[in-house]
């Protein structure tokens, strides 16, 4: 009777969390609505399209199945977005839940006390704990992906109603028909994960750029390096333009170009460089 | 893009003619102080 009453109490309890989908019931019916839309699906679509007269009809036609297909996806797209995230609360945490509660339940009926059942409920609740915890990243993923299907849909719905404002010389039929295909893709996982590497591999490329971009050294002062420095700043403060333009010229022909001449004169790096620069500039 | 150089271990009594080079060629000059005493100066130059 106490395992039973255990069980069925833990039971309503995960049952009750994994009914949280955080979206609300539709008020359409779903499957209608889609099947009376199915005749903008056929393959006869592009010979009703031809066979108009004229442009205008055309362009009529060409709105009117842009825009059933784009309900048609929305409808499908949000039928998903229900699913994985009312699947990933009820798959994840109600599978792991069952394991434990069916180890608590055994637990119970193996020593039949009020303390068993305490101590079963409170590894039960600690057990739950952990899978929300570890289904939490999950989450956490799954939102960082409808987020950016949301946002790469919205992208590519800008441009079919820029294309659908065109006449039909400038935006068949076929053109919306293909980014039509690109705003279905745009709500994929696959199409998401992708604009997201997309994104993060520009954002790698312009991090690596900036690192490249960093030249570090140790101080080194030595007598070629003074020497230089007399040459370019001759009263230690004011610039030889002559000379630096002696300096910059020889230092490009020798793969120096990015370094600035400060760096040149002190970096421990270039010790062997400033002896060269001496001899051949020459500096005195 | 902007173009750093960082030249480490610089000593006290020549930091500021290092900043004074850096500065005379337009650079954005930082001066950091290193655990032993010594200096970092980070120039930034802009594009």
């Amino acid at each position: 009777m106490k395992v039973g009453l255990f069980v069925l109490t833990c039971f309503l309890c995960v049952s009750g969390c994994s009914t949280m989908s955080g979206i609300p019931e539709r008020s359409i019916n779903v499957e209608k609505e889609l099947e009376s839309l199915k005749d903008y699906f056929l393959p006869t679509i592009i010979s009703i399209y031809n066979s108009k007269s004229t442009d205008s009809e055309k362009k009529s036609y060409r709105d009117e199945v842009v825009f059933a297909r784009l309900r048609a996806i929305d409808l499908n797209y949000n039928n998903f977005i229900s699913d994985i995230s009312v699947e990933s609360k009820e798959l994840s945490i109600g599978a792991d839940s069952a394991v434990l509660l069916l180890g608590a339940a055994g637990a119970v009926s193996t020593v039949s006390s009020t303390q068993a059942i305490l101590s079963a409920s409170t590894a039960t609740v600690t057990g739950i704990k952990s899978s929300i915890d570890k289904n939490a990243y999950y989450d956490s993923t799954l939102t960082a992906l409808v987020s950016q299907m949301q946002a790469s849909r919205k992208e590519v719905l800008v441009a079919i109603y820029l294309g659908m404002e065109l006449g039909v010389n400038e935006y068949s039929l076929m053109r919306a028909l293909i980014d039509v295909e690109s705003y279905f893709q745009a709500g994929t996982i696959i199409g998401s994960v992708n604009e997201i590497n997309k994104s993060s591999g520009a954002k790698n490329s312009k991090a690596d750029e900036e690192i490249s971009n960093i030249v570090k050294a140790k101080y080194h002062k030595d007598k070629s390096g003074d020497a230089i420095r007399a040459y370019w700043k001759p009263d230690g403060k004011t610039i030889n333009k002559n000379n630096a333009n002696k300096l910059k010229s020889w230092m490009k022909k020798n793969g120096l170009d990015k370094v600035s001449i400060s760096l040149f004169v002190r970096s421990i790096n270039y010790t062997e460089f400033r002896k060269k620069a001496v001899k051949e500039i020459p500096i005195p | 893009m902007a173009r750093v150089e960082e030249l480490t271990d610089i000593p006290s009594d020549q930091v500021e003619d290092v900043i004074s080079d850096f500065n005379s060629e337009g650079a954005q000059v930082e001066k950091i102080s290193q655990p032993d005493g010594n200096w970092t100066v980070r120039a930034t130059f802009s594009d």
